[in-house]
């Protein structure tokens, strides 16, 4: 009985074992149908191997780096998600700031104050915890205590600061600073969405 | 530089499965800029190549996509059960081989698969045009070794079948 034709297939693909491949030759020996099958699909195989190549103009390559040019916001998605997670964070800063401002304006009390609480309150956390966690890391301590000495230093910069300036004035300068930090964020924010809604069109 | 390595083979493939020069060589583009912008999802244990063959192939599937086209599409399962499988040698035809010269069979070659459905088609084009063997043909379909090496005999058998039929 003739083989099925992917045996002929495996056999021209050189995946039979040594055993069948001997089976198959003896049987091919015997069968001129079996020859002349095999024949036949060797012939289109070696053809279609031997197809020849399709022609690549010589600014193919410069085509592709043209593209990339042209879509910036699709050749770096990670520098993208960089500048979403920038915005993010500008405007995260600006509506920090504002609520700085809301307490201070409702409070009565300057900035300098609230800053100085702040500054107490990170100070005195910084310490604590860096205590708790000397218990488990030495190293973590020392950063934290570096932290609370960098936010002593800063507590004092206000403190010399404001001694020049006025508690309106101080609103006055960190009110601009902040608004224009939360109008940039808005923007580039803005610009970002409608470059995504772009690539989606 | 990659482009300069990859675009002949990318191009070879593109080109047999859209059979039109300007289009192909427009996907194959495409197929650059995808994996550039894709390249941070590479992972090194996979081989490029086959990573890179796997965006053409989405990129051809893409466009058939956008084309409506109803043909048998590049992802639709194909019957297993092809009864070019089970044909016994008994069965053949006129001979294809000895009909033809080699170049006037590679003209037939290239007319002839236009007429492949593409799932199949693309495996005959990985096999024979891109020389894959049939485990980076598996990795890059995602489908067991053995599906892809019967769907390669069906279009080998139907690639003959269309070369004996009369022009």
């Amino acid at each position: 009985m003739c083989p099925a034709l992917d045996s002929i297939y495996e056999y021209l693909d050189g995946n039979l074992s040594a055993a069948e491949r001997a089976a198959f030759e003896a049987h091919l020996a015997g069968c001129p149908g079996c020859r002349a099958a095999l024949e036949e699909r060797r012939a289109i195989a070696a053809a279609a191997t031997s197809l020849p190549s399709l022609k690549v103009p010589g600014d193919f390559a410069r085509g592709v780096i043209a593209r990339l040019s042209a879509a910036p916001a699709e050749e770096a998605p990670a520098s993208r998600a960089r500048s979403r997670r920038l915005a993010a964070a500008l405007t995260a800063v600006s509506a920090l700031g504002a609520a700085v401002i809301a307490v201070s304006l409702i409070t009565g009390n300057g900035l300098f104050g609230i800053f100085l609480g702040l500054g107490r309150l990170l100070q005195t956390t910084a310490v604590s915890s860096s205590q708790a966690i000397l218990k488990a890391a030495k190293i973590v301590y020392n950063l934290g205590r570096m932290a609370g000495a960098f936010l002593s230093r800063l507590v004092e910069g206000f403190r010399i600061a404001a001694s020049f300036i006025g508690p309106e004035a101080q609103i006055i300068v960190v009110a601009t600073v902040l608004a224009a930090t939360l109008i940039a964020g808005i923007l580039y924010g803005r610009k970002l969405f409608m470059e995504k809604n772009h690539d989606q069109i | 530089m990659i482009i300069r390595r990859y675009q002949q083979p990318i191009v070879n493939y593109i080109g047999r499965m859209v059979h039109e020069r300007e289009l192909a060589l427009d996907l194959s583009q495409d197929v650059f800029v995808k994996a550039y912008a894709a390249l941070r999802s590479y992972r090194p244990q996979y081989k490029f190549t086959t990573w890179l063959f796997r965006i053409a192939s989405n990129t051809v599937i893409d466009h058939w996509r956008k084309k409506r086209m109803s043909l048998v599409s590049l992802d639709q399962p194909v019957d297993e059960d092809c009864p070019d499988l089970t044909l016994q040698v008994a069965d053949e035809g006129p001979s294809v081989a000895r009909a033809y010269e080699l170049g006037e069979l590679r003209a037939k070659i290239d007319a002839a698969l236009a007429k492949v459905p593409l799932a199949l088609r693309e495996l005959f084009i990985w096999r024979h045009v891109n020389g894959f063997s049939y485990e980076e043909m598996a990795e890059m379909k995602g489908l067991p070794v053995g599906t892809v090496k019967n769907r390669v005999f069906q279009a080998k058998e139907m690639m003959k079948r269309l070369l004996g039929e009369p022009a």
